[in-house]
């Protein structure tokens, strides 16, 4: 037979690493949730197809937005849309446990700094999910601890990087060995630039860690020093499922284009030693 | 625990720590008759935790490797099933059926590709897929390359742990498989210049 050399298709369009996202989750098409949120509103959330959902207070006006829902776990859900129309721009992540009826939901607005405009501010909300009987349960999916001092190198098809998650409120964040290994001979030049900016300062952020359940975490982190160095950095929100190594996401804020971004993505993931970060101090944040 | 030495590879950690993708339950409650080539008839009916197919009842988990398109372990083989198009293909112990509806057959697409999958972070293997066979370093095993529709395909493969089969989709460089029914394996697949 011919030796052709083949190629695998190129992809449509790009889509970064929303290009390996595992398949969107329709479970929720048709169901209805009743959300009561620790900030003294309820809300209704109901999934009308595959593409739309409707959300709003439960007495007042729905909207209708399109979203993406990805699932971690058996029962638990990521549920992400962009408010479309709200002022400042504001997105909306959901993160659904049918399991205990719980609910944490995250708002992420965008342009409300004015030195950094293009940094986004989240708040996180937990709540409960009412349940058919009208009960809701009185305990919260809450912060943890569990993570510190933990690394986990995560493959998002296109991208691997190693979250290094170092202390209660930070988290750190490197690469592998052999992924630095295949960098350096890749651009030696620009290798070793990264590498001397890496041994005078230590790149970390502003993150969150909560737990849903056993084996199942969010982690939320903000690129702030990245706002501070480059005028831009993103919000990335993980629904990780340790039990399975594996993890959901999005990322919200504004691509290299300055375009607006809000996009799902899905990793495997693997523990990794990171020993050797987790020692360092910070440089960035007085603890 | 496994004999075969590929599937050792792939799945030696996984009875520890699955690094699969979770179960799909979008079938559950619903019911499909598929008509097989060599086969005939056979209903389909997804339940919470078991499935009855040809009139039997098995364990089963699924997976949903692309919009529409699940694999479902069961009965130590499994089925891969596009609700859109009807298309099917059931690989057991008895051998390979396609559904008559859709355009599910056996394909010479994939010869001649050169690929890297990512099992998981560290993890990655070299493929070369030629006529009937697949190379990976030195392994090298006879395969079948179906084509479900124009970017999915399966590789299946008779190992000593059972035959293993692996979705590919070529839209968004995802791939999911079983070893007999167990759909433990999944990962990313790109091109290797």
């Amino acid at each position: 037979m011919e030796n052709i050399k083949k190629e695998l298709p190129k992809a449509k369009q790009y889509e970064g690493m929303s290009q390996y996202r595992p398949p969107l989750c329709f479970e929720l098409v048709g169901m209805s949730f009743e959300l009561v949120m620790d900030n003294g509103y309820d809300y209704e959330v109901s999934f009308i197809d595959r593409n739309q959902l409707s959300y709003g207070l439960l007495d007042g006006e729905k909207k209708n937005y399109e979203y993406d829902c990805l699932k971690a776990e058996d029962d638990t859900y990521f549920v992400n849309f962009e408010m479309v129309g709200e002022v400042p721009r504001t997105g909306l992540s959901i993160i659904l446990d049918l399991e205990q009826s719980l609910v944490t939901s995250e708002y992420i607005t965008i342009g409300v700094n004015p030195k950094y405009p293009k940094q986004p501010e989240p708040k996180i909300i937990f709540g409960a999910i009412r349940r058919e009987d009208g009960s809701i349960p009185t305990i919260r999916h809450g912060y943890t601890t569990d993570m510190i001092g933990k690394a986990i190198c995560w493959n998002y098809g296109t991208l691997e990087v190693v979250h290094v998650y170092s202390s209660e409120r930070y988290y750190r964040l490197t690469t592998t060995k052999w992924e630095a290994e295949r960098r350096r001979a890749a651009n030696p030049e620009a290798f070793s630039n990264r590498e001397a900016f890496n041994t005078k300062r230590l790149y970390e952020e502003p993150a969150d860690y909560i737990k849903i359940k056993d084996g199942i975490y969010v982690f939320n982190m903000t690129e702030t020093m990245m706002n501070r160095e480059r005028g831009q950095g993103n919000n990335l929100l993980f629904l990780m499922n340790l039990n399975r190594m594996y993890d959901v996401g999005r990322s919200f804020g504004y691509n290299g284009e300055g375009e607006p971004e809000n996009y799902t993505y899905g990793a495997y993931g693997m523990y990794y030693d990171a020993s050797d970060l987790l020692a360092r101090e910070s440089t960035e944040f007085i603890r | 625990m496994y004999n075969d030495k590929f599937v050792s590879l792939v799945a030696g950690e996984i009875d520890k720590r699955p690094y699969s993708a979770p179960p799909c339950f979008e079938l559950v409650g619903k019911r499909f008759s598929v008509d097989f080539i060599d086969r005939g008839l056979c209903e389909l009916v997804v339940n919470e935790e078991t499935l009855e197919f040809c009139g039997e009842s098995f364990d089963y988990s699924c997976v949903k490797c692309k919009e529409d398109v699940y694999l479902l372990g069961f009965g130590g083989g499994c089925l891969v099933l596009d609700i859109s198009s009807g298309a099917a293909v059931l690989i057991d112990g008895s051998g390979t059926f396609f559904s008559k509806t859709g355009n599910v057959g056996y394909t010479t697409d994939l010869e001649g590709w050169k690929c890297r999958a990512c099992f998981r972070p560290g993890l990655e293997l070299d493929f070369q897929l030629e006529e009937e066979s697949i190379i990976c370093g030195e392994d090298k095993r006879d395969v079948d390359y179906i084509s479900v529709d124009d970017s999915l395909y399966i590789v299946s493969a008779n190992t000593t742990d059972g035959i293993v089969t692996i979705v590919i989709d070529l839209a968004r460089f995802l791939f999911y498989g079983s070893i007999a029914d167990r759909l433990i394996l999944g990962g990313y697949i790109e091109n290797i210049d």
